[in-house]
């Protein structure tokens, strides 16, 4: 009862979250199942955009399993901070940033290409440690920002700088 | 008989340590880890004269009717203290229930209570002995989210986590943080044998497991302490055996059952003081302790400042009682 068994239901009827991308007041979400495919809502903040997702696709999402989250026009480090604490992300979560829009981003690409083409390029030493605690770790510096790949319709394009 | 070994009191006294450990608000630093071990190394200095009153075969009872009832105090505020703790923690932890809000916590909070009344009123003995399974089990998990902090850890965060208050202020936080020292008197006079060398074993791993855990909780969340409200439960919570693996639910396991045995030890401390200074209540002693506990939790209820004033009561309710026994002995000659 404790590890929540009991009153969740099935695992079907949720919404496996793959990747996010926030820019300013609108989130695109990615899931795992192509059922779910992709959708963008306007919120003002991620948890706002959850709810409205999950009314939008009629089921709960579940955060705790997201790879990846672009984001574009935002507060970094106010986004990020409510995806660890309130989303629940993975700590190896992968953050990069959009070099035009992260909601044509994650239309054009699936979550899970991205996610191989970031890990590819920090194999191949081209894109820096990107995870969300190193990135977060990174904002809260002294320097107040933090290297991360940055991502367009075709993939890996570059290193950008992530400012607080 | 109650009496219980070295071991056994070890397994019980640093089960409630860890879960204090595990509940700790606020920024943490290197400083805190040194504060912390030198802090339970000052109690070990505390409670050995205690260790000795025991040795030459007397009991707490030896020590006057006021020792036993500064005891009972001790025991009852800390255990309030605990299911405060453990009511702010689950904030973060009774995630499968964080829908639910207070209710779901509320829901846990009282699972937690009953089961400290089943698992108290099978005797001293029987939960001495249960808790070095769940000492075991802990150990390993925190093996597990040691060896994975240090491996997956920045070396860079022990600066990051910067400290800003200073060794003395994370002595007395230490000191604050170990109400357990009235329970640890009472629970110090069921050992059977080798008291003082319980004792001491006792300490010693606290300041090294305290250190360990603390200096862990800096590796992994050190980046980002600002923003981390529970550093060691966030700890355990960013440590990932591998890459797709997380951890939580067995963290979430480790929680719940250290959490159990403290507050139960603390309840079977208090059933057993208030049995010797009330004898008329025959019945319910326990559940009673308890219901007294979590009326305090909710009294305590948001997150305290364990600062000087704090330290300085728990330190002098433990110190007190050799101090009593010697003055009865005086008064007695």
């Amino acid at each position: 009862m404790l590890t929540g068994c009991s009153s969740h239901g099935n695992v079907n009827d949720k919404a496996y979250l793959r990747a996010a991308a926030i820019d300013g007041g609108r989130v695109t979400f990615s899931f795992y199942s192509e059922e779910d495919g992709v959708l963008s809502v306007n919120a003002e903040s991620p948890e706002n955009a959850k709810s409205a997702a999950e009314l939008a696709l009629g089921k709960e999402i579940f955060t705790g399993h997201t790879e990846l989250v672009v984001t574009g026009e935002c507060d970094a480090l106010k986004i990020l901070d409510s995806m660890l604490h309130e989303w629940k992300v993975s700590p190896s979560c992968r953050v990069a940033e959009a070099e035009t829009s992260g909601e044509e981003v994650l239309n054009q690409r699936s979550a899970e290409e991205l996610a191989d083409v970031i890990d590819t390029a920090r194999e191949k030493g081209l894109a820096p440690k990107c995870d969300i605690i190193t990135v977060l770790s990174g904002l809260l510096g002294e320097n107040g920002s933090a290297e991360v790949a940055e991502l367009s319709e075709k993939g890996f394009c570059g290193v950008a700088d992530l400012k607080r | 008989m109650n009496k219980i070994s070295r071991f056994q009191f070890g397994s019980l006294m640093l089960i409630n340590d860890v879960f204090v450990l595990f509940c700790l608000t606020g920024g943490i630093s290197v400083m805190t880890a040194a504060g912390f071990g030198i802090g339970s190394l000052l109690q070990l200095l505390i409670v050995l004269p205690l260790a000795s009153i025991y040795r030459k075969g007397k009991t707490l009872k030896d020590c006057g009717k006021f020792a036993e009832l500064i005891a009972l105090l001790g025991t009852a505020v800390w255990g309030g203290l605990l299911f405060s703790m453990l009511w702010n923690a689950g904030e973060l932890v009774f995630v499968p229930f964080e829908g639910m809000g207070k209710t779901g916590r509320l829901l846990i909070t009282g699972i937690i209570a009953v089961v400290c009344v089943y698992i108290s009123s099978s005797g001293i003995k029987a939960l001495a002995r249960s808790a070095v399974i769940a000492a075991a089990l802990g150990l390993v998990c925190l093996a597990i989210v040691v060896v994975c902090a240090v491996i997956r850890s920045d070396i860079g965060n022990l600066e990051a986590a910067e400290d800003t208050s200073g060794l003395f202020r994370e002595v007395v936080k230490g000191f604050a943080l170990s109400g357990g020292l009235s329970g640890t008197a009472v629970m110090l006079g069921f050992v059977k044998d080798n008291i003082r060398a319980a004792a001491v074993d006792y300490f010693v791993c606290k300041a090294v497991i305290s250190s360990i855990v603390i200096t862990t909780g800096v590796l992994v969340c050190g980046g980002i302490m600002e923003i981390t409200d529970f550093p060691i439960v966030s700890a355990a919570q960013l440590s990932q055996p591998f890459p797709v693996q997380r951890i939580d639910s067995l963290f979430l396991i480790i929680f719940t059952v250290f959490a159990v045995y403290s507050i139960a030890v603390q309840a079977s401390a208090a059933e057993y003081l208030i049995g010797e200074l009330l004898p008329v209540i025959k019945k319910y002693r326990c559940s009673i302790m308890l219901a007294i506990m979590a009326g305090l939790g909710a009294v305590f209820g948001g997150k305290l400042h364990y600062g000087l004033p704090l330290a300085v009561v728990f330190a002098v309710s433990a110190a007190i009682i050799p101090l009593l026994y010697l003055i009865k002995k005086k008064v007695r000659a």
